[in-house]
């Protein structure tokens, strides 16, 4: 199995549910379009994974991170989970464990009465606080919609500087579409990214884990429009 | 363990539920506004205790 392989059973996946990839050609500042219809991101390439970024097959023990936007009736729809290719070893289940329950905590605090501060302050006191992981800097979820990124961007930590995210302080308001992702690294909160490419590495190399649901805050609490994912079993044959 | 093709089927389908006014626990969207460009969904009505739904629907 390929990255190259899954990129094109996705499009054929989402092709006979009537819908489109809402990724493919997709632009941000200087980066080419981006040229698969997912993400595809394998053990330390946090995401943004393409699908020619890794030509080798994945082997036993490899962590992908399988994110995937759709366009279906003029809504979007945008999501990502992580699998790994056998049974992981206790560190990356315990990794992966790790980002699906910040994720839990995370969402529990987008509700009336709260801010995104709240979200950031739970991921990052559990993820950084009680279980000595990472998350990466200067990525994070965001509202959505009819557009793939729309207000408020939603960082995953706190930061040092309010100013530097004024979103931070905005009030989860009841009808709010958002999509949130931590995104988490075992070894370091610092990422590389290669001139005019799209894939986003850790720094150190390590292992790296993303999932991310679509919430709708609703005036008794968050809505998970994409809890399915967690049903879905992460070990794949 | 679950199968690629199941995997990638499945993800997909649920991904897709994302699209929020085609989630199939949603029953209507009466109106869609915007805050500063946040999307708004408003009096969302959900069908509760719908289970499975991608067992449901496919």
């Amino acid at each position: 199995m390929t990255l190259a392989k899954i990129d094109a059973e996705v499009a054929r996946v989402l092709a006979s549910m009537r819908c489109r990839s809402a990724f493919l050609h997709y632009r941000a500042g200087r980066s080419p379009p981006f040229p698969s219809h997912a993400c595809l991101s394998v053990n330390e390439c946090v995401v943004h994974g393409t699908a020619g970024y890794l030509e080798r097959p994945l082997v036993h023990g490899d962590v992908l991170k399988l994110d995937i936007g759709v366009v279906h009736n003029g809504w979007i729809g945008d999501a990502a989970w992580t699998y790994v290719f056998g049974e992981p070893r206790p560190e990356v289940r315990a990794l992966m464990d790790c980002g699906i329950e910040s994720l839990r905590r995370g969402i529990s605090q987008l509700r009336p009465g709260k801010t995104f501060e709240d979200w950031a302050r739970a991921v990052q006191g559990f993820v950084e606080g009680e279980r000595g992981y990472f998350l990466v800097r200067g990525l994070g979820g965001h509202g959505y919609g009819r557009k793939l990124h729309s207000p408020p961007f939603i960082s995953n930590v706190l930061v040092q500087f309010p100013e530097t995210w004024e979103d931070g302080k905005l009030p989860c308001r009841p009808g709010t579409l958002v999509a949130v992702e931590p995104m988490i690294a075992a070894g370091t909160s610092g990422v590389v990214q290669h001139k005019n490419a799209w894939p986003v590495f850790t720094s150190d190399g390590s292992m790296s884990v993303h999932y991310e649901h679509d919430v709708l805050i609703t005036e008794d609490g968050p809505r998970v429009l994409t809890e399915g994912m967690e049903q879905l079993p992460d070990v794949i044959a | 363990m679950a199968s690629w093709a199941e995997t990638l089927q499945r993800t997909v389908y649920t991904t897709k539920e994302g699209a929020a006014p085609g989630h199939p626990l949603c029953s209507s969207m009466l109106s869609v506004g915007s805050d500063h460009g946040t999307v708004i969904l408003d009096h969302a009505v959900y069908a509760e205790n719908l289970p499975g739904t991608f067992e449901r629907t496919r």
